[in-house]
């Protein structure tokens, strides 16, 4: 079958570019910032993922690792290592200084974490070392590249100069990213010794979830007990909250404007075509032909803009992670149907006003000249 | 009236607007066409020509009056109906040839087939064949902005005839064609009258049609006047 609609696209490829490229450039927009969200949204369960413990305790008030003011006696541990169904017990001590770099003075957000287990310390080490001793630290990949700090530098948090011994990856939340010393060195840098933020509790396989839970409840009045998925669900939502509203905003702003573009530029190639669509209304097509014809055209727009769109991220991604190393893009498989499904319906809407003018076009107007 | 007639016209009129300012652009117009007929209808600018081809084409309705396609009451029909009635027995071509910009010539007469359900190869098949029967078998693949005047009424010939109607209505055909083209086209269309029993309509200024039409007729302030021709006698 001849197709109307791809051949009226193509007749025209200034018409078509600017088209498509409208619509590339809104889902660019809305596919970064998608991205830009859930990298944000990885970055913020990584870490507490790759620890291996099945609670984290808190203090009442406290639900995420993001905005945290727990505080426990760190002598704590041993009560709680002597409750039934518990086998290991680690615990990190959370804090933010501001440090020196290399004559700028920067907000870190560490933590302090026993470096002879390792347990609550790095996720993942890209170069160095996380076997860490007094006043050496191990730092973000994405701070180290924004502060252009490398293995050997030195970072001064409150006269107290550290070395940077390793760098580490899945430690970036974008608004922060976390750096790591050995939990000493963090308590000091508090000025109150021997104080953790967050027990880490591993459970004996028999233990159950719950049990455990009321026991240390029981044994630490004031504590707050989550199941690590939970935790992990709260950093999540920290995230979603300050987050989900923009992306919402923009996702729409997004869509709307790749509705105008492609409208406009649908409406005003009709509108040139106006005569041929009362020659095809007079040799007998249909209205719900032509405007078939209209909406197809309108939905290669939309996929042809998304598809230059998602080009565009490719070729951008690379250059954005460069020059704003905290800035993670990570897209998953149902985020680019997603936005798919949202540039198929920006053409689908788009076709409203074109559909509606070919539809008054009366077929005797064929014989205007 | 009786199906004798591909075109039977009773008393149709046409008037635009209401009241004051109401135009009558078909008055009171009678008109029978036999299949083979070439009817051709002559008149000055704003006789109502367009509109009488427009009202026989099922493109307007009639304010009063009954026209038939086929035994048909067409004027009877409501909208929706209309365009399988063009698609399946009529055939347009027009003075500005009106082909689609974008396809080319074999599928500017291929859209028809597929408007009519002849998609495929079949649809290409009969729209190719077509082409090369009005001599146009090396411009199959070409636009119509690369074509000559006749080669794109060729192209809207080959068009009007995809989906073999019965009637012909061609408004102008040779308006904007050179003297020897012109000439062409018009035994072209005669040829096509008389094979295959159709009925041709045509409004033209030209008066070379005048010794191939069987019907003449005037059509004066809405008005249509039957001339005697040797033909038709």
């Amino acid at each position: 079958m001849v197709s109307i609609a791809r051949k009226n696209l193509f007749q025209e490829p200034v018409r078509l570019l600017i088209s498509v490229g409208g619509v590339a450039f809104s889902v660019l927009l809305m596919l970064f910032l998608l991205g830009v969200y859930r990298g944000v949204l990885v970055g913020s369960v990584t870490y507490v993922d790759k620890i291996p413990s099945d609670l984290w305790v808190c203090q009442k008030g406290t639900r995420n690792l993001i905005r945290s003011s727990s505080f426990f006696p760190g002598h704590l541990d041993s009560v709680l290592a002597k409750l039934d169904g518990v086998q290991k017990v680690a615990s990190i001590t959370r804090s933010f200084a501001s440090a020196h770099i290399k004559d700028r003075e920067v907000t870190m957000f560490l933590l302090g974490f026993d470096a002879e287990s390792g347990v609550g310390g790095p996720p993942e080490i890209v170069a160095g070392t996380a076997q860490l001793i007094e006043r050496e630290m191990v730092v973000d990949r994405a701070f180290a590249a924004k502060r252009n700090l490398q293995i050997g530098d030195t970072v001064a948090i409150d006269q107290t100069q550290f070395i940077v011994k390793g760098i580490s990856d899945g430690t970036n939340i974008f608004a922060a990213q976390f750096s790591f010393i050995r939990k000493e060195d963090a308590q000091a840098l508090i000025g109150l010794a021997n104080v953790v933020s967050f027990f880490l509790i591993s459970l004996e396989d028999t233990a159950t979830t719950a049990t455990v839970s009321r026991k240390i409840t029981n044994a630490i009045p004031g504590a707050v007990v989550m199941p690590k998925e939970e935790f992990m669900s709260n950093n999540r939502e920290e995230v979603e909250v300050g987050f989900a509203p923009i992306l919402f905003a923009v996702l729409i702003m997004g869509a709307f404007v790749g509705t105008v573009v492609i409208s406009l530029t649908l409406f005003t190639a009709t509108m040139e075509k106006n005569h041929e669509f009362a020659v095809l209304k007079a040799l007998g097509a249909g209205n719900g032909f032509l405007a078939q014809v209209i909406f197809q055209q309108a939905l290669w727009n939309g996929i042809l803009g998304f598809l230059a769109g998602l080009g565009l991220l490719v070729i951008a991604t690379n250059g954005i992670e460069r020059l704003v190393p905290e800035v993670s893009i990570v897209l998953a498989a149902r985020d680019l149907v997603t936005i798919f499904i949202i540039a198929c319906v920006m053409g689908a809407l788009s076709s409203f006003m074109p559909v509606r003018r070919i539809l008054r076009i009366h077929p005797a107007e064929v014989f205007r000249l | 009236m009786s199906a004798t007639y591909h075109i039977e016209a009773h008393e149709v009129s046409k008037v635009y607007g209401k009241g004051e300012t109401a135009v009558t652009a078909v008055n009171q117009v009678s008109l029978q066409v036999k299949p083979g007929e070439i009817c051709l209808i002559l008149g000055p600018s704003g006789s109502g020509k367009t509109t009488f081809l427009s009202l026989i084409g099922c493109l307007l309705k009639p304010t009063s009056g009954k026209i038939s396609i086929l035994g048909r009451d067409v004027s009877a029909m409501n909208e929706k109906s209309l365009p399988a009635i063009r698609r399946q027995h009529l055939g347009f071509v027009f003075q500005s040839f009106n082909l689609l910009e974008a396809l080319t010539a074999v599928e500017n007469v291929e859209i028809v087939l597929n408007l009519n359900h002849r998609r495929g190869k079949e649809a290409k098949q009969r729209a190719t064949e077509l082409l090369q029967s009005l001599g146009m078998s090396h411009r199959l693949s070409y636009l119509p902005g690369k074509l000559s005047g006749g080669e794109k009424q060729r192209v809207a010939i080959a068009r009007a005839l995809a989906n073999d109607p019965a009637i012909l209505l061609a408004d102008e055909p040779t308006g904007s064609l050179d003297s020897k083209t012109g000439h062409e086209i018009i035994a072209l269309l005669c040829r096509m009258a008389q094979s295959g029993r159709k009925s041709v309509i045509i409004v033209s200024h030209d008066l070379r049609i005048r010794d191939v039409a069987t019907q003449i007729f005037h059509l004066e302030d809405g008005r249509l006047r039957k001339e005697q021709t040797q033909n038709n006698l």
